[in-house]
């Protein structure tokens, strides 16, 4: 995958205090990077940084995209940044269409895919000061569709959107990564929706990387399982005797770390001990519990 | 930079798209048929052929400084900056197109000028001179230039439009008081002072006092001020 965008070292200050401090990471073409963050921690400051609304700070941000796909009509990224805000006397087709002129090409039929695509057909011709949250929430979607980017700067995008529109919204950004190979940075307070769609996850928090994740990581390194048994007495007397290292044990449920491949010759181990175990399942740390790990909890910053 | 007259045709649609624009444009047009309807009826009225003028614009002017100040206020009010800033347009090119945006609302204005001019002229039985178009405009024109990019200038530094309204005319009534100080004092150098645009700026539509000095001051000054907005906005976090 080749790299379409690079953030480096990008460090904003506002009076005396860093809203980014240092930031650095890439995004890939066809990559669907997610950003998360406690509130205050700079997600929103990153993203107009990136878009250009954010003028003076210090660090680069370069965006390596092949000039021929850069024509009229196409543009280099579409974005949505908080709540989306539109010319409110003009209608929601108006306002597309003004948005969609500034891009250079007006594709009418493109145009009235995305308002298909985002659920707004009925309400497209009333005028934008009549529409609900979710609704200028769609719009935003579609004003951020329109003109073929190659790169989609999100904040927040499924904010507002009923479960439907969520599911909807969320496979065509895959759709797009996947087959157009869009690049998409996405910020978003729900990490469920963040874990199923992002293929590497930026963690910010006062304005610094923490981490980034790779959604996608198979590690080889010991993989967690449960058990769960009555005979936590006889189990652990077990597990020391092989020296199986236990992770946690709370009620009736023991975790221990254990390498896949030797899982099979330890549950034959529990049964030829006579130890009775009622399940075993893998455990898998979700993003949740890596963001609280790294983040601390969910203080405003 | 053909991009930047079709920006500005889309800016001048929107301006149409509001109601209150033909709320305003109308209520003014009609209140001054009416007032030109009057004035036909006094004996005499023959004698000043462009008293409509005095009528209409000194208040004409007023409602151009309002539609400079919210072509770029508004923007900022609705929030709809992200989405303007973030279009494959320089915040130079976006600037520009809102001047000439107004530059053609002024215009309108002119048209209606010429119209109220061509309705008097016709109650008091004199011939419609076309002539007067093209001087109309051009007025309206060399004002508009500079009264835009002046106000532009400063709703880039204030962005509420109150503020900038208020503040914006304040210091055109300070500059020309300074102005008419200065004249007093470099009586030889009057015409070089009367250049800059501040001079006679609340009389300028109705006493124009056109010369090259004139002429060449208001299109400076306004490309002066066109130039410190654009930079001023080119740098600044949004």
């Amino acid at each position: 995958m080749s790299e379409i965008m690079k953030v480096a070292a990008v460090t904003k200050k506002f009076q005396k205090q860093f809203a980014l401090n240092n930031v650095s990471f890439d995004l890939n073409e066809g990559e669907i990077l997610g950003l998360v963050g406690p509130n205050g921690a700079g997600k929103t400051t990153l993203m107009r940084t990136i878009v250009g609304l954010i003028r003076n700070f210090d660090g680069k941000i370069v965006c390596n995209v092949d000039s021929k796909v850069i024509d009229k009509g196409n543009r280099l990224f579409g974005c949505m940044i908080e709540t989306p805000k539109f010319y409110p006397y003009m209608s929601g087709y108006q306002n597309l269409k003004f948005f969609a002129a500034m891009n250079g090409k007006l594709d009418r039929k493109k145009l009235s895919e995305i308002i298909t695509l985002t659920g707004l057909s009925s309400a497209i011709q009333k005028k934008v000061k009549t529409y609900s949250l979710g609704m200028t929430q769609r719009l935003g979607l579609a004003q951020a569709f329109l003109g073929n980017p190659k790169l989609l700067i999100l904040d927040e995008p499924t904010n507002s959107l009923d479960p439907n529109g969520v599911k909807i919204i969320r496979q065509y950004l895959v759709k797009l990564a996947t087959e157009k190979k869009v690049s998409i940075l996405i910020s978003s307070h729900t990490l469920s929706e963040i874990e199923k769609i992002c293929n590497r996850v930026v963690v910010l928090k006062k304005g610094s990387v923490m981490e980034i994740l790779d959604m996608n990581e198979k590690t080889v390194e010991d993989t967690i399982f449960a058990f769960e048994t009555n005979e936590l007495d006889e189990f652990v007397s077990l597990l020391k005797k092989k020296n199986i290292v236990i992770e946690d044990i709370t009620d009736n449920i023991i975790k221990i770390r254990l390498q896949k491949e030797n899982l099979a010759p330890f549950i034959k181990d529990v049964v030829l001990k006579d130890i009775n175990f009622t399940s075993v399942y893998e455990v898998r740390e979700t993003l949740e519990e890596k963001f609280y790990d790294l983040t601390g909890g969910s203080k405003i910053v | 930079m053909f991009d930047i007259f079709k920006l500005a045709w889309l800016e001048f649609k929107k301006i149409f798209a509001k109601k209150s624009t033909y709320i305003y444009l109308g209520i003014m047009s009609l209140t001054f048929f009416i007032i030109i309807d009057q004035i036909i009826k006094v004996p005499g009225a023959g004698k000043n052929v462009f008293a409509v003028d005095l009528i209409f614009r000194p208040i004409v002017q007023f409602v151009i400084i309002f539609q400079a100040v919210t072509i770029l206020a508004e923007e900022f009010r609705f929030g709809t900056t992200t989405f303007l800033l973030t279009s494959p347009k320089t915040r130079t090119e976006i600037l520009l197109s809102k001047v000439l945006t107004n530059i053609l609302y002024c215009f309108v204005i002119g048209f209606i000028n010429f119209l109220l001019l061509a309705y008097y002229q016709l109650g008091i039985g004199q011939k419609v001179v076309v002539e007067y178009f093209y001087s109309i405009m051009t007025l309206y024109l060399i004002y508009g230039w500079f009264i835009n990019n002046y106000f532009l200038f400063v709703t880039i530094i204030f962005k509420s439009r109150a503020t900038s309204f208020v503040t914006g005319l304040f210091f055109l009534f300070v500059f020309e008081d300074i102005l008419k100080v200065l004249m007093d004092k470099f009586s030889m150098a009057k015409n070089f002072i009367s250049a800059i645009p501040f001079d006679n700026i609340f009389y300028f539509l109705v006493n124009p006092n056109l010369n090259s000095y004139k002429v060449y001051g208001m299109i400076l000054g306004g490309l002066i001020f066109f130039v410190a907005a654009a930079f001023i906005f080119e740098k600044r976090d949004v």
